[in-house]
């Protein structure tokens, strides 16, 4: 369902927004925000390999309930 | 002519011959243009689109359709290509997009045409549906019908403002954070998040591929279940669809709630909501006991993380989807939005992967330990009263984030777990302003979720309290 992403551009990304005229205060912000973010997703383990879609997951709760 | 009418009012206006449709339209687009924009509400209206369109309904009335002549206007997302070749405005709130038209009609408008419904025209969203408050420096930012120096709340503000002002019955919006629960909560109307798939969102300006969903919001429980029944079809174009079992959302709607049980999750959304909202939670807590639910503690997964991975999630995908126009054309943008699309900029391809893979993980941990012992939870939806527009207006500092944050407190971690979710009006707070609570359900229990917020509708009589316009 979620189209991939599909470049690693992280430091791609900040080049450019150097580059650009964008407030560098911004680009900071911006930039702190989001290693908090993922930050919060790297301490995350992920071990169930499947379902694969949210969809399914509903499915198989579902049916499980019945 | 049909202020604060709701759907079966007004039909019944219409097919008794009390209002011709063609006045109907004319006084309605008239109060879009009047009252609608002296609200910031209003982005575009179609009058002579929607008096044609009555023209031609009129035409066919040995039809029955179930939204007969009743004028509608949406979130202004939600695409329109007439079959002269006009297409609608398509500009996401953002003067980035200024200009920039529809190349097709998104589904649900379609399912709302062939229903007999009148599109009068767009309403204003937040720029890319991107914010909690609904502040928006291009498009105006909708002042609040119960008090014009507060705000609607965002995403869907214009749909909020505009239904809640009685111009229309009903309004579309749409909800990836909060966006329709948010602004239907701040307005005093019922606004409805469906399960994730269940109404399609093809040919809706997407902000998140993964979370993105369409809801309506509306006066009256009655009015939201006529819309799903409407809306709620599978459609092969949006890869989120899924198939149910075709419904009838409002038989059973009046069979009360003796021995549903209702949970009160024992963490999180009550710690994170000011005393006010947290003794309107518990008070309606008790009114759902009283109705002959049986009210027990829910003993709810640690959900601490799903609001900060929800944000993680739309901004990512936000990125992905408009980071060339917003490096383009980013003098164009208002700070806030820029700021958080920006910050999905940096997710790595590897990280946006387990970013779905735990989210799939999470949903089957949650959905097996919350709802084991509970049909649905209950809880707030803002965790705060509603601020005014000048007091939330913080551009893109520090404090914004934290508000913004703050604010999708208790609607974010809904979207993280694609389940369904609907506002329900309670009263109001110390300053005039609605209070509500949310209720959350099963994958696909939108018929239960409706039937509670029925029994509460009846307890509350919200449908007599209406803003002075």
């Amino acid at each position: 369902m979620g189209k991939e992403i599909k470049n690693d551009y992280r430091i791609k990304i900040l080049s450019e927004l150097d580059n650009s005229e964008i407030n560098k205060s911004l680009i900071k912000n911006v930039y702190n925000v989001s290693q908090k973010q993922l930050n919060t997703l790297g301490q995350k383990k992920v071990s169930l390999k499947k379902p694969n879609t949210v969809n399914e997951v509903f499915k198989l709760f579902l049916n499980s309930k019945r | 002519m049909i202020d604060f009418k709701s759907f079966i009012e007004i039909k019944d206006l219409i097919d008794t011959n009390k209002i011709n449709a063609i006045e109907l339209v004319d006084d309605v687009t008239n109060k879009l243009e009047k009252v609608g924009r002296s609200l910031n509400a209003v982005r575009f209206v179609f009058k002579e689109f929607a008096i044609e369109r009555a023209k031609k309904l009129l035409e066919k009335q040995e039809q029955e359709y179930p939204l007969n002549c009743i004028p509608l206007a949406h979130k202004e997302l939600f695409q329109r290509l007439q079959k002269n070749g006009i297409g609608w405005p398509n500009e996401g709130g953002s003067r980035s997009r200024e200009g920039l038209k529809s190349d097709k009609t998104a589904k649900v408008i379609s399912l709302l045409d062939k229903a007999g419904s009148i599109d009068c025209g767009r309403l204003v969203s937040v720029e890319y549906a991107f914010g909690v408050t609904g502040h928006n420096n291009y498009a105006g930012t909708p002042k609040n019908p119960w008090n014009r120096d507060y705000v609607c709340g965002g995403s869907s503000s214009g749909s909020a403002a505009v239904v809640a002002a009685g111009l229309v019955p009903a309004a579309l919006g749409t909800d990836t954070g909060g966006s329709v629960r948010l602004p239907a909560s701040a307005c005093g109307l019922y606004g409805i998040k469906p399960t994730q798939g269940l109404i399609s969102r093809d040919g809706v300006f997407p902000l998140s591929v993964s979370l993105d969903t369409v809801g309506p919001l509306a006066r009256s429980v009655t009015d939201i279940a006529k819309m799903l029944n409407i809306l709620v079809v599978e459609d092969k174009n949006d890869k989120s669809s899924v198939q149910v079992d075709k419904q009838n959302y409002l038989s059973e709607l009046d069979i009360g709630i003796k021995g549903l049980k209702i949970g009160l999750p024992d963490s999180y959304f009550l710690d994170g909501s000011d005393e006010g909202i947290r003794i309107d939670v518990i008070n309606t807590f008790s009114i759902l006991e009283k109705l002959g639910a049986i009210c027990l503690d829910a003993n709810i997964p640690n959900i601490e993380n799903a609001n900060d991975l929800n944000m993680l999630l739309i901004s990512s995908e936000a990125a992905n989807a408009h980071k060339n126009l917003v490096l383009e054309k980013h003098k164009l943008f208002n700070e806030q939005t820029l700021m958080r699309i920006l910050a999905g900029a940096f997710t790595s391809n590897q990280e946006y992967k387990k970013l779905l893979r735990y989210r799939i993980q999470f949903i089957h941990e949650f959905l097996h330990k919350a709802f084991e012992k509970v049909d649905i939870l209950i809880a707030p939806v803002w965790p705060c009263y509603i601020p005014t527009i000048k007091e939330s207006d913080l551009g893109a500092n520090s404090d914004a984030a934290n508000l913004v944050r703050r604010i999708g407190h208790n609607t974010r971690p809904i979207n993280y777990l694609g389940l369904p979710a609907i506002s329900i009006p309670t009263g109001f707070d110390p300053n005039g302003l609605p209070l509500s609570v949310q209720l959350i359900g099963k994958p696909f229990s939108e018929k239960l979720l409706l039937r509670v917020a029925y029994a509460l509708e009846k307890q509350f009589s919200f449908w007599d309290a209406r803003p002075d316009i």
